[in-house]
């Protein structure tokens, strides 16, 4: 158990994480009861539940201030004055906007920070070889360019073999191009470890080319919470793709005028 | 000379290459710049030139010929040779009168003889052990401050006013406790320190950087391992930083108690040199002070050297 922010969020009753159990109808993997926060008297979390099953990706859209952040935080065990109930599984694993990899170590020893195995070296080896980083390893972060330091940053989560991951716009200060390899390296290393993941991100498209399941947060509540129902490839250009981002976008409150120019900005296929 | 060893840290590093280079290319510029076209009328002067409000930019011929510039630690040089001369060609005529100050080649002799039957060694040691002793005190008093909250809430306020105390002015009340042994000397360095060490080291400390700290409570960092592998290494630059000042005020502190009260040292070969008007140990003895100042000093610079490849800047070189 992990996110034991002290008395306030009591989940102490471990759910093992079912790592292979591809969203079954077992228990989930995260389990969340009416969780608050509240930063100097207003609510931003006003009584979350939300389930993630094991394996299952799920994206949580939310307008900047939403709180979609601090549930993540939450999540992490980094929040210690929420209140409610949150269950997550014992090993869990964060990516942040910010690649926050330790300056002073080389790309491996921030790799394999915290590991605690005998064949972590070797793990942590493989962990950026699968990153596409191989080679790399005794490279310095100041050396590394910015998607190359998120890479790492998810080799670091990956490494630990996360029953949950936890995305915290993880592309956000990412250029368009990279953004574009990293949606699909994380989908086939997600595809490969079948973690839960949690991936909060303002970004529609991404939340609908990445995710089993999108939710979106408004005034501290999930307002929205729906499969994501495209099967195989999935193109920007797919009714199903267009008719949900404009649902979603609707419900984040934005008035979508680029919906004619359809996958106008930024081209990705799966 | 303790500013000599502040001051050239910066200078011999950062001047260096600024002046030499840029020298060149501004002198490349000038002839151009003064045929440049401010084409708002194009005269047929201006070949091939954009419209009207357009320049065209002042850029280096590569056929010109260049002087070779005369190399930058030669030219530094040229002052203290200078002086030198000066002062020998000074003492050499009578005009600086031996009991004054001795001549270079007196102190240079002088200096040798010294060397040479141990007097210099064995008082070098010693001095040195003085130095040493202080700051190892110096800097775990400060560390242990630094790292924990118990350490920082006993001492940080205490420090904070006696700070505001000049060290040198605890010597009488030093020589009180301790007499006029080695404890005084090692007390008053060790105190003098302190001071830059804790001071650097502690907000070093405090400076780490908090998503850091979170990124150790994601990947289940222990305390111990929180110290060892983040704010260690966090505090590295500013702890070195201390220790540099700190070495600086150390040989000051030194100077000033040896002369006072010392059976030994290289401080008390100077007292003593005074007693009987020898210029030339009191140069030579001040000589050695500054060479021990710039040493120091260049051991602390090949430590961040050494300790903080991981900045790009240092990296590069």
């Amino acid at each position: 158990m992990t996110a034991a922010p002290a008395p306030t969020v009591p989940s102490p009753t471990a759910t093992a994480p079912q790592a292979h159990a591809g969203g079954g109808a077992s228990q989930p993997a995260v389990r969340v009861r009416g969780v608050r926060r509240e930063f100097a008297g207003r609510e931003v979390l006003a009584g979350i539940d939300l389930d993630i099953a094991a394996g299952e990706f799920v994206a949580l859209l939310g307008r900047s201030g939403s709180g979609k952040s601090t549930l993540l935080r939450i999540l992490a065990g980094l929040d210690s004055d929420a209140t409610g109930q949150a269950t997550v599984p014992e090993r869990d694993a964060v990516v942040f906007q910010d690649p926050r990899l330790l300056p002073w170590a080389r790309v491996l020893d921030n790799v394999q920070l915290g590991l605690r195995h005998r064949d972590a070296r070797a793990r942590a080896t493989a962990a950026l070889a699968e990153v596409g980083l191989g080679g790399r390893e005794r490279a310095w972060p100041a050396t590394l360019s910015g998607g190359e330091a998120q890479r790492a940053a998810l080799a670091r989560a990956l490494v630990r073999s996360p029953g949950l991951l936890l995305l915290d716009e993880p592309f956000g200060a990412l250029d368009a191009l990279t953004r574009i390899r990293m949606h699909s390296l994380l989908r086939d290393l997600c595809r490969r470890h079948r973690p839960a993941v949690l991936l909060v991100t303002h970004d529609v498209d991404e939340a609908i080319l990445l995710a089993d399941r999108v939710a979106v947060l408004t005034d501290g509540r999930l307002s929205l919470d729906e499969p994501v129902r495209i099967g195989g490839a999935r193109h920007r250009s797919d009714p199903t793709f267009t008719a949900l981002r404009a649902r979603l976008l609707t419900e984040l409150g934005v008035v979508d005028d680029e919906a004619g120019e359809g996958d106008g900005h930024q081209a990705e296929y799966c | 000379m303790t500013s000599l060893a502040l001051g050239n840290r910066g200078g011999a590093d950062d001047l260096g290459a600024a002046p030499g280079s840029t020298a060149p290319t501004a002198t490349a510029a000038a002839p151009t710049a003064a045929g440049q076209t401010v084409s708002a009328a194009p005269a047929a002067a201006a070949p091939a030139t954009g419209g009207p409000g357009s320049v065209t930019l002042a850029l280096a011929d590569p056929d010109r010929p260049r002087r070779r510039p005369i190399p930058k630690w030669l030219r530094r040089l040229l002052g203290p040779a200078l002086l030198v001369a000066i002062w020998q060609v000074g003492s050499s005529t009578g005009w600086i009168r031996e009991d004054v100050l001795a001549g270079p080649w007196t102190v240079l002799h002088t200096g040798y003889s010294l060397a040479a039957d141990g007097t210099l060694g064995d008082n070098l040691v010693i001095s040195l052990r003085r130095v040493a002793l202080g700051l190892a005190l110096g800097v775990t008093v400060a560390l242990v401050s630094g790292l924990f909250q118990l350490g920082e809430d006993l001492v940080d306020a205490p420090v904070q006013i006696l700070r505001a105390v000049p060290i040198l002015g605890l010597v009488p009340l030093a020589i009180v406790w301790f007499g006029i042994g080695e404890e005084v000397k090692v007390f008053l360095v060790a105190l003098g320190t302190a001071f830059p060490v804790y001071i650097n080291t502690f907000a070093a400390i405090r400076g780490v950087d908090g998503r850091f700290v979170e990124l150790a409570h994601t990947v289940r960092l222990g305390r111990l391992g929180l110290i060892r592998r983040v704010v260690l290494p966090g505090a590295l630059p500013g702890f070195l930083v201390g220790l540099r000042f700190a070495l600086t005020i150390s040989w000051l502190i030194l100077v000033v108690s040896e002369q006072i009260n010392a059976s030994s040292g290289i401080g008390y070969l100077m007292d003593q040199a005074r007693t009987f008007g020898q210029t030339d140990i009191i140069v030579v003895g001040l000589a050695v002070y500054g060479v021990l100042g710039l040493l120091s000093d260049a051991l602390v610079r090949l430590l961040e050297r050494r300790t903080l490849v991981w900045r790009r800047g240092l990296e590069a070189r």
